[in-house]
């Protein structure tokens, strides 16, 4: 489904001298169909540089990606983008916001897909308000919305919880669970918070300290539906934790 | 002596505070009702304008009427512009100030706008450009007075290119301010989803860029009037700004000064409808500072 094949990247930091920054040395992985990767790592490890590359915002100097056999060159349809900073147009509406991104529908298959979209995310009543007007949790459900909306074959979230109060957080996280069964999406969520990723995914990547390397991919098994469990409570997560923990204490 | 009363005082402090305290609460309320009124802006700006008239009333009554007038004088000379028993009708002037202004600052404004968001889309042509742009900016334009009226003569059109080229600099400049501000992270939400150019640049830039441009428009208006006074005074037989001239020739100090009164409040009403305008139009600027 997304293979990732020794991808590098290196920013530029001085021009005239050509001094480069390495940030990501030969990230590779595959994501199956379905599955929900989870990337950690500490933080300026180029986590949010791997997705934006995945997302065909930033481009690669070595490697391949790779998305159902076709190389990634640049933004695609393919790919939905759930952004740390929500992204929304402060001049549009919740509606407007959805239906900017769909402009290649007709309009009644707009207007289902945004209905169908928004009140997945539990936000119909609040189609007309400005974002001004919502909170930071609505305000990303509002950015999930608009990123599922297309459709994509693959959900990329770049640390979605990020800027949400942690209550919030937790109830919102719980949502995404739902949309990820309801919708058997394939997703990489990045985060930098451990619980968070062991709630999530089915399998998680720790990338070092920068230059990011891929220092593991750690099985999460689980039960799900996760939020009927208190998986939480459960003595795997704590070890997964622990483990999480031991690498991330490594990778300093 | 007075390093043991220095002394001493820290000591006894505490215990009359202690002892006082029930007894200056009240006090201390009525104090703060009455001082409530004395800091009322509205009463210290009234108090204010009576003391100014009053200095002005008493240093224009003593001196030459030809050079300075009093305010009694000036409500009169008012008296006479507003009842058109004077030699020139105000309304009728003022009439043609604001069409001579208004014409120079919608074509400003179109110009403006259109050519800031050309330099802030085009590098190249802000490349090219940005350096006459800067120059014409920071040249007085009342030196380019002699230049308009080799080319227009006197009259109308001079006075309309006049107004343009002093409104249209700070347009230009905040529009294209506006249009390269636009933040990374809702270009980068438009490209992810593969917007379109025309729909990016409709829906993206133009609207992340309104504040700005409202700005420009504002800072325009306030330009257009100075030019369009500028241009009367120089190049033509009516007008407001005309009028100044004309009083200022016959020191009529009263009815000069009237007018000017008229300028001031002119100026402003136009300063503030525009800022009216702006808070209508930008109701989303907090919010997109706090989500960038």
């Amino acid at each position: 489904m997304i293979d990732l094949d020794r991808v590098s990247k290196d920013f530029v930091v001085h021009q005239k001298e050509a001094r480069q920054l390495a940030v990501l040395r030969d990230i590779s992985f595959k994501v199956n169909e379905g599955e929900v990767y989870a990337v950690i790592g500490p933080s300026g490890c180029g986590k949010t540089t791997l997705l934006r590359i995945i997302a065909g915002l930033e481009e690669k100097d070595r490697g391949s990606i790779r998305i159902n056999n076709d190389e990634v060159i640049g933004p695609g349809r393919d790919r939905g983008l759930v952004f740390q900073t929500f992204n929304l147009f402060p001049w549009m509406t919740v509606r407007q916001n959805v239906e900017f991104v769909l402009y290649d529908l007709t309009s009644d298959e707009r207007d289902a897909r945004v209905k169908r979209y928004i009140d997945l995310v539990g936000l119909s009543g609040f189609e007309d308000y400005h974002p001004h007007q919502l909170s930071g949790g609505m305000l990303q459900r509002v950015g999930i919305a608009r990123a599922l909306s297309i459709e994509p074959n693959v959900l990329l979230l770049d640390e979605p919880l990020a800027n949400v109060d942690s209550q919030t957080a937790e109830l919102l996280l719980d949502e995404l669970l739902k949309i990820f069964e309801k919708t058997r999406k394939t997703a990489i969520y990045v985060t930098h918070n451990m619980d968070e990723a062991i709630y999530v995914a089915d399998k998680i990547i720790v990338l070092s300290q920068r230059p990011g390397t891929v220092m593991d991919v750690i099985d999460v098994n689980l039960p799900k539906p996760r939020w009927q469990y208190d998986v939480r409570g459960l003595p795997e997560f704590a070890a997964l934790r622990s483990k999480l923990r031991r690498f991330l204490g490594l990778a300093k | 002596m007075k390093v043991e009363d220095s002394e001493s005082r820290p000591e006894k402090k505490p215990e009359q505070l202690a002892s006082a305290l029930p007894e200056t609460l009240p006090a201390v309320t009525r104090a703060h009702g009455a001082r409530s009124i004395l800091e009322n802006k509205w009463f210290i700006r009234i108090v204010a304008f009576v003391i100014i008239m009053g200095i002005w009333q008493i240093v224009g009554s003593s001196t030459n009427p030809l050079f300075f007038s009093t305010p009694v004088g000036v409500i009169k000379g008012f008296g006479t512009l507003l009842s058109g028993q004077g030699n020139y009708s105000l309304l009728d002037a003022t009439i043609v100030t604001l069409e001579d202004m208004l014409a120079g600052f919608v074509i400003a404004a179109v110009v403006g706008v259109a050519f800031g968001i050309a330099l802030g889309v085009s590098r190249k042509l802000d490349v090219a450009l940005n350096p006459y742009v800067n120059a014409l900016y920071v040249t007085p334009r009342i030196a380019l007075i002699p230049l308009i009226i080799i080319w227009f003569g006197i009259g109308f059109t001079a006075i309309v290119f006049t107004v343009f080229l002093t409104a249209v600099f700070p347009m230009i400049i905040n529009t294209q301010a506006g249009v390269k501000n636009v933040s990374r992270s809702l270009l980068d939400t438009a490209n992810v989803f593969m917007v379109g150019p025309v729909r990016r640049f409709r829906s993206v830039i133009i609207p992340a860029a309104t504040p700005f441009i409202m700005a420009g428009l504002r800072l325009g208006v306030a330009e257009a009037f100075i030019g369009v006074i500028v241009a009367e005074m120089v190049l033509s037989l009516t007008g407001l700004g005309y009028m100044i001239t004309a009083f200022g020739q016959y020191y009529d100090t009263p009815q000069l000064i009237g007018t000017i009164l008229v300028l001031m409040i002119i100026g402003a009403a136009l300063t503030s409808f525009v800022q009216f305008l702006e808070s209508k139009i930008s109701y989303w600027k907090q919010t997109e500072r706090a989500f960038r």
